[in-house]
């Protein structure tokens, strides 16, 4: 069984049968297992592959999940049970999701990996291998995260999905492809499948540094009551039913409220979730409602010196927030030897950030302005977008199902339309009235994509080829084409003028623009000794460009990117420990990279950037003992052709040297210890998180980071008590870092302006302690 | 597809171990010209009593701007970047003495505009604010105008802002009290000291001093010109004057 069992990981993972066999990664609930049911069997493969020996099409599918959704083997007296009846086929080859391709595909159970519960559930996105994620202005703000190398900012750079929902925003005008994920309570997070690099035809838009996808699922059945309440006046309540046979039919709702941890950093939310699944076809629908305040980023030299407090707030009058209705379905089903899935959803958002990053230093009197002073910077940026999308998926074996090879063509479909109308406006410092229109557009996105690919397995190997053809439109109704207008007599101060030097004109402007683009993928998988596999995959990505910035008629050029790694498993285990090790090596080239531009609070085109690095993760159980730990390197640079209108005026990228703010080494590990009795139980959690020192503009370096976050919990019965502490040292440290000019006249030691870049930060939450009582209603 | 394995490996052998350049340490300081004492413009002979002036910020740009740099060219067919159709552009902001600093200027000595910070690399121009300072007019000038038998005692005051500039000024009314575009070509290659050179002579056209009799003088007998007059007009040019004017900055 034990040497078998890499190969199989990929092939039990990649089916879902009924009456699947059920297995958990607890070496000593796997002596249970009956041989023949077992991972790395003849019967195991039998049981799960399809009678074509094809798998289901993976959109988003649930792996876990028997076809009418039922899981009855819950043991109710099992305090912190294993979540075997949520994961435990995933859990025990536990690092590979449902079809990898990628060599550093992994999935990531979060009930099992996580030392400290996340407190959302972007938090938890840090349990995979080299993702770091980071927020900068408070528990509101928008995450920041890297993945690979890639300063993916707001998401930009991932494509994110939720039960097979996208979650990237498209001309969002903070940040095209901004993601929230705070659509659910992290609770209900049952695993994270992280694929890195485009390599499956599969993945879409925005897959460029790799994709993520989130599948819920609640841990145990029956009744779900929690309060917390912890530093810094910060409450949160839980209340959530799950189905007791059909694990993947729940509902959950959260309310969280904090003062935050320093100025302007409070701020509420509320999530509700609710998920029906009946194995063939389940739906998910959820409401999302935050509003926080936002407290941006502070000069490091004003804090050195004393001016500003590191948890202060330049600008008070920052924040953020967002409402979300969603909804998601998903219809399966094996015929003739097809098996097929469809999944469909519509979303609706409305999202608004007010940052002030520059202070008062971008308002100088322009073209058909009246003499005035700086107003101040505050930008409002809103969008309310509607989002359908609909993805089809084939799968059939071709050939002799008794043959050596066993051969699969596999194909898909997806379109996403989005209806996006975004407004930014600069608001006056001294009463908030907006002064000037920077953005006002009605954006409509189309994004059409067909795959294809073919499979061959064969004794000891996997080899898959495909392509994906990827198709973007865009129709911009540009509400605000005429700015900036100035000639004799025109009367002054205008937004949006309705006259130019040739008369009375719309201020209106209709662009639209096509792109399409081709994107061959393949991967590779070979057992080159008992427990030892070498993977590899390579692809071309694409991530849609903002329709802002596009010139009528044009033909729409991608951000796309080529991607390569390289990967070796090894995977072993014995009656008392289980051990999985993986060391990936991995290559990308991004044509047209974006970056963030604080002046203007939008992302910029870069040129190109380069990396190469390498992960090294693992995961190892004893006993009770549990460890998840990965480090990742990455040597990222820009490629030669930055733009000349960033290379004119910017200086903080340089072509062939590194890219600022990614970190050349991250490591994290997560270890728990759980220890059962009867009806009591103890699990201690010890989360560690290293980022290394990150390059900076002008060849500084930013100084390295130590976190640890400590948890403990008790349960008994139907009672559980938890303490969290997170940032256990107490570390002060620069969350994020990032390098532009801005001036606040109150705090700077200057009369005037500060107009050189200089490097601001956002600092890291101060240690905290959470106090949870959790109510299991349905073992009492 | 087959350009990757090439691409990752000349990425993986040309290893970069910094993001590029560095910052610098720059001070400043405004040197008068030594003795200005008395000197001719025109039929005029000119002779100072008092010409104090208050600089800064101090600002350095990557590039000339193309206004300074006489590239008119460029003005009809701009340079395909953002903000191109800012005559006045000159890249980014290398630079910076972010202070004001008053100077007398029949005083030689120089005065320091303290400390600021730059970046490594070219520095093609340089951009002085003219600000209102808390300490008096920004320019305030005083002597006696002679032309044969007429000796004029004159005096003005300017701050650039309303009556100096006209509320309808829409265009370049902001850039009327930033000096932009003064031509530097040097490199920040480390640690520097920026120079700024100020002649008052240079406030002064025959042309302006030919209007002064025009201007009616006080019960003192001072002229004192104001906006409305070519006399007044002319200093206020003649202090901004970016070509051949009194303006001289230098990296050391």
């Amino acid at each position: 069984m034990t040497r078998s069992l890499p190969m199989l990981v990929f092939l039990s993972l990649s089916v879902v049968s009924p009456g699947a066999a059920s297995a958990s990664d607890d070496p000593a609930e796997q002596d249970d297992t009956d041989a023949s049911e077992a991972p790395g069997t003849a019967a195991s493969e039998a049981s799960n592959e399809s009678d074509d020996g094809g798998s289901v099409p993976d959109a988003g599918q649930d792996p876990t999940s028997d076809e009418d959704g039922s899981h009855p083997e819950h043991d109710h007296d099992d305090p912190f049970p294993d979540h075997a009846d949520n994961a435990a086929e995933v859990e025990v080859i536990g690092r590979a999701p449902t079809d990898p391709r990628g060599a550093g595909d992994v999935r990531v159970s979060v009930p099992e990996t996580q030392a400290v519960h996340p407190p959302d559930a972007e938090a938890a996105l840090m349990l995979a291998p080299g993702v770091l994620v980071q927020r900068n202005g408070g528990d509101g703000a928008p995450l920041r995260l890297f993945l690979r190398g890639f300063d993916a900012r707001h998401g930009q750079d991932v494509a994110f999905h939720l039960d097979g929902l996208p979650v990237n925003q498209v001309g969002n005008p903070h940040g095209h492809g901004l993601v929230d994920l705070r659509l659910i309570p992290a609770e209900a997070l049952g695993t994270l499948d992280v694929r890195p690099g485009p390599t499956d035809p599969s993945q879409g838009d925005f897959a460029v540094a790799g994709s993520i996808d989130l599948e819920p699922g609640l841990p145990e059945p029956g009744l779900l009551a929690g309060a917390q309440v912890g530093s810094f006046g910060t409450m949160r309540g839980i209340l959530g039913w799950r189905h007791p046979d059909q694990r993947g039919t729940f509902v959950l709702g959260e309310l969280y409220r904090t003062d935050g941890y320093g100025e302007n950093r409070g701020g509420l939310r509320g999530t509700a979730v609710a998920r029906v699944d009946k194995g063939s076809w389940r739906v998910t629908t959820g409401v999302a409602a935050s509003d926080f305040d936002h407290a941006g980023f502070v000069r490091r030299v004003d804090v050195d010196e004393g001016r500003i407090g590191l948890y202060d707030t330049p600008d008070d009058r920052q924040g953020v927030g967002a409402f979300h209705a969603w909804t998601v379905g998903r219809l399966s089903g094996s015929a003739d030897g097809l098996d097929w899935s469809v999944t469909a959803s519509a979303a609706r958002r409305s999202t608004w950030i007010r940052t002030n990053f520059t202070g008062f230093l971008t308002d100088d009197r322009r073209p058909g302005e009246s003499d005035h002073d700086q107003r101040g910077d505050l930008l409002d940026q809103r969008a309310v977008s509607s989002t359908a999308h609909i993805d089809a998926r084939l799968r059939r074996g071709i050939g002799d199902p008794a043959g050596r090879l066993q051969w699969a063509v596999e194909s898909g479909a997806r379109a996403r339309v989005d209806d996006v109308d975004a407004l930014s406006q600069r608001l006056r410092a001294v009463d908030g009235v907006p002064y000037r229109t920077e953005l006002d557009v009605h954006l409509q996105q189309a994004d059409v994509g067909l795959w294809a690919g073919v499979s061959a397995e064969g004794d000891g190997f996997v080899a898959r080829v495909g392509g994906r053809a990827q198709a973007f439109a865009y129709q911009l109704l540009d509400r605000c084409a005429a700015q900036d207008i100035w000639f004799p007599d025109i009367e002054l101060d205008l937004d949006c003028p309705d006259e130019d030097r040739n008369g009375a004109r719309s201020p209106e402007s209709f662009r639209t623009a096509a792109g399409l683009g081709l994107a061959p993928r393949a991967s590779v998988a070979i057992d080159m000794a008992p427990g030892h596999r070498l993977l590899s995959g390579a692809g071309r990505g694409f991530r849609s460009i903002e329709a802002s910035s596009l010139s009528g008629g044009e033909d729409a050029p991608f951000g796309d990117l080529w991607s390569a790694d390289l990967g070796w498993s090894w995977t072993t285990s014995s009656d008392t420990w289980f051990a999985d090790h993986r060391l990936v090596g991995f290559g990308t080239v991004v044509t047209r990279d974006l970056l963030f531009d604080e002046e203007t609070g939008a992302n910029v085109p870069a040129g190109s950037t380069r990396r190469v690095g390498m992960t090294l993760s693992s995961e190892v159980h004893h006993g009770p003992l549990r460890a998840h730990t990965s480090i990742t390197g990455t040597y990222a640079v820009f490629g030669p052709d930055l733009p000349p209108s960033y290379v004119r005026t910017r200086d903080d990228r340089k072509a062939g040297e590194l890219v600022p703010y990614v970190p050349p080494i991250l490591a994290r590990t997560d270890l728990t210890w759980t220890w059962r009795a009867r009806t009591t139980g103890f699990r201690h959690g010890l989360a560690a998180t290293a980022i290394g020192p990150r390059p900076l503009p002008w060849s500084t370096w930013s100084e390295p980071v130590l976190t640890l976050d400590a948890s403990t919990e008790v349960r008994r019965g139907a009672f559980e008590v938890g303490l969290t502490v997170t940032n256990l040292l107490n570390a002060r440290y620069a969350s994020t870092e990032t390098t532009f000019a801005s001036w606040f006249p109150d705090l700077g030691d200057t009369d005037f302006p500060t107009r050189l870049p200089a490097r601001h930060i956002s600092p890291g939450a101060p240690r905290a302690a959470m106090l949870s009582v959790t109510l299991h209603p349905e073992v009492l | 597809m087959r350009r990757l394995p090439l691409v990752l490996l000349l990425g993986a052998s040309a290893c970069s171990t910094s993001t590029g350049g560095e910052l610098v340490n720059l001070t400043g300081q405004v040197t008068p010209v030594a003795d200005v004492g008395t000197f001719q413009v025109g039929d005029w002979t000119v002779e100072l009593d008092a010409a104090d002036l208050a600089v800064g910020p101090v600002y350095l740009w990557s590039d000339r701007a193309s206004l300074a740099s006489g590239d008119w060219a460029s003005l009809l067919v701009p340079t395909p970047v953002a903000r191109a159709t800012d005559p006045y552009d000159a890249g980014r902001i290398v630079g910076e003495l972010p202070h004001q600093v008053r100077v007398d200027l029949l005083d030689p000595t120089p005065v320091s505009l303290g400390e600021g910070t730059g970046v490594s690399g070219p520095a093609g121009s340089a951009e002085i604010w003219l600000e209102p300072a808390d300490d008096g007019p920004t320019l305030h000038v005083a002597g006696t105008a002679t032309r044969g038998p007429e000796v004029l005692p004159f005096a003005a005051d300017i701050t650039w802002q309303h009556p100096w500039v006209e509320d309808n000024t829409a265009r370049n009314a902001i850039l009327i009290r930033r000096v932009r575009g003064l031509i530097l070509d040097a490199t920040l290659d480390g640690d520097a000291t920026v120079d700024v050179g100020v002649d008052p002579r240079a406030w002064f056209s025959a042309e302006a001093l030919d209007a002064l009799p025009d201007v009616t003088p006080n019960e003192d007998g001072v002229r004192i010109p104001g906006p409305e007059d070519t006399t007044g007009r002319g200093i206020d040019q003649g202090a901004r004057q970016l070509v051949d004017g009194p303006w001289d900055v230098r990296l050391r």
